[in-house]
């Protein structure tokens, strides 16, 4: 399958810290990847190398066949690659129809309002948040914010999309909504990478995880061995999920 | 009707159901009093606009000249300090550089209209290195930066002997058409600087604007060229600023770097008539400039000598006591009433 991203090498210091050492990891087209660790291990960290706006210490990004690495984030995301960030960050001032609309301008000229518009109607109903277009985002509830959030970012026109822990903090239910959701994407062609705390979701949902510790690559491979995998289990995952 | 007519709907808890009836009679009647509120302020503004153009009184026409001016500055300075949140000190340069550019072209023969262009040119374009260097900086670093951006054109045209005559300055002679054309002058610039902050606030650039005033990453990771955004917004500003210092320049016929270049009569007046009107909202800038003038002026004739220090009290008082600007409280009262009216929101 085609690739679509790719993280050769990276590195990241922080000063004295060093966040990420070393870490590789290819996307193809359409696939869904996860990436899990423990807290501190570089998942956002990589995430934000991924999505432009922070430049790795060493190493490359390719995004569709583009060099990004140290790009702005604005640039990235209009080459097709979309974020949503863990602690959701809505234009607090401004309507939920209006968040949305902002990333909707980022394939439209600078007068098609109306295209804005539809194209942020279309993206709140798709996430169900549609009934709320008219309320002030910064009003919303932590579901919710979550889900103008994804919004935001589908309305860029995204081919992959990065999620940094879209599940963390909702309800059982809420978790199987956005499961729902992340599978209809998927479905229509969008490739997924997410970071993500909540196990089942990441569990079944993924078509191969990554699990880092301490800024490196711990394993690599489909849900079902890296579950049963000894050093995987010892460093985050416990014995509740071994075999997989 | 109006406060109590609306208070009847005053608490639409569901914001996201369908609202109950007594909401909507209640919405639609703070509709109605809006619209005709709106009716209103514009009958009584054409009546304004026209007012000092017929009126003998050269007094009357001089302080609607100055009105005008500081309102078409604040609409100016709205651009970038409202919509996009960016706390400019520095709009003199802007101002100075027009007052200078059609002072020079002027004096050296060009036409008015030339001239007039000329200045706003200047302010466009010295708009984009001064933003290219402030922009890098956040909050209270980028208001010093813009201060010190000023700071820096004033030194230049005061150093610069040899083009601007330096402290000396440059007289002009005076207007022809007198303050009756200052106030008409005024007014189309005015006119001008509305019609602009109303096309930006519709269309991409207002919402990426007020995208980056929010939060500047998450604009960004959403497809907002930030650095491009507001630096098209601060040439448009700068621009507005440029043909308002023409405008100065030809009101009263003499300009030095003193007096163009302040912090304290040019720099500081723009930004207040935003803050005092709400900032982010359309005609709160103009409302706030209104209020700077008249107090300023009413100042002056009550208080003779002391009216700077009133005038500085009574600035800090609204600014304490109405954060938001009095259109701001205005739309907040608004839409705690109607439940979403939405409209006037900064």
């Amino acid at each position: 399958m085609r690739r679509v991203l790719e993280g050769r090498e990276l590195h990241k210091s922080y000063g004295a810290v060093q966040a990420l050492k070393g870490v590789s990891l290819r996307v193809a087209q359409g696939e869904v990847v996860g990436i899990i660790g423990p807290n501190g291990a570089g998942k956002s960290t990589l995430l934000a190398l991924l999505a432009g706006g922070t430049r790795p210490t060493r190493g490359r990004v390719t995004f569709l066949g583009s060099d990004i690495t140290g790009w702005p984030a604005h640039r990235v995301c209009r080459l097709g690659l979309a974020r949503t960030f863990q602690y959701p960050r809505p234009l607090a001032s401004l309507s939920v129809l209006e968040n949305v609309m902002v990333g909707a301008f980022a394939r439209l000229g600078p007068l098609a309002v109306r295209q804005a518009r539809e194209a942020a109607h279309a993206c709140l109903q798709r996430v169900g948040l549609a009934d709320a277009a008219g309320a002030t985002a910064g009003e919303l509830c932590a579901a919710d914010r979550k889900r103008l959030e994804l919004a935001r970012a589908l309305a860029t026109g995204p081919r992959l999309l990065l999620l940094d822990e879209l599940m963390a903090g909702l309800t059982p239910r809420e978790v199987k909504d956005a499961m729902g959701l992340l599978l209809e994407l998927r479905q229509d062609g969008l490739t997924l990478v997410l970071v993500e705390h909540v196990m089942e979701a990441v569990m079944a949902m993924c078509d191969r995880l990554v699990v880092l510790d301490s800024g490196c690559k711990l394993c690599e491979g489909p849900p079902a061995r890296v579950g049963r995998d000894q050093a995987v289990i010892r460093t985050y995952l416990g014995e509740a999920y071994a075999g997989g | 009707m109006g406060e109590r007519e609306r208070g009847v709907g005053a608490h639409p808890a569901a914001r996201r159901g369908p609202p109950p009836w007594t909401a909507m009679t209640g919405r639609r009647a703070g509709a109605l009093a809006s619209k005709a509120l709106g009716a209103a302020g514009l009958a009584l503004g054409a009546a304004l606009a026209v007012l000092p153009l017929v009126s003998p009184s050269p007094y009357l026409s001089h302080l609607f000249a100055t009105f005008w001016l500081w309102a078409a500055m604040s609409q100016a300075w709205n651009l970038v300090g409202g919509y996009a949140g960016q706390f400019s000190l520095g709009h003199a340069a802007f101002f100075g550089a027009g007052a200078y550019a059609a002072a020079l072209a002027w004096t050296n023969g060009l036409g008015a209209a030339a001239g007039t262009a000329l200045a706003g040119l200047a302010g466009a374009v010295l708009a984009l290195p001064v933003g290219w260097l402030c922009f890098r900086l956040r909050g209270a670093y980028f208001v010093l930066s813009t201060l010190a951006a000023a700071e820096v054109v004033r030194l230049c045209a005061l150093n610069l002997r040899g083009i601007t005559g330096g402290a000396v300055g440059i007289l002009l002679p005076p207007l022809s058409g007198g303050q009756r054309a200052a106030c008409a002058l005024g007014l189309a610039l005015f006119g001008l600087a509305t019609l602009t902050s109303a096309l930006v606030r519709g269309a991409r650039l207002g919402y990426r604007l007020r995208a980056l005033r929010e939060d500047e990453d998450a604009a960004e990771a959403a497809g907002v060229p930030a650095l491009k955004s507001k630096l098209w917004a601060l040439s448009l500003s700068g621009g507005l600023c440029g043909l308002a210092g023409a405008l100065f320049c030809a009101q009263t016929s003499y300009i030095d770097p003193g007096s163009v270049f302040s912090l304290a009569d040019v720099s500081i007046p723009a930004a207040l008539g935003a803050l005092l009107g709400g900032w982010g909202a359309l005609w709160g800038p103009p409302a706030g400039a209104g209020g700077v003038v008249l107090v300023a002026e009413a100042m002056r004739v009550l208080l003779g000598r002391a009216h700077g220090l009133a005038y500085g009290l009574l600035l800090v008082l609204t600014v304490l006591l109405v954060p938001q600007g009095f259109c701001g409280l205005l739309a907040a009262r608004r839409r705690a009433a109607g439940g979403e009216a939405g409209a006037g929101r900064p």
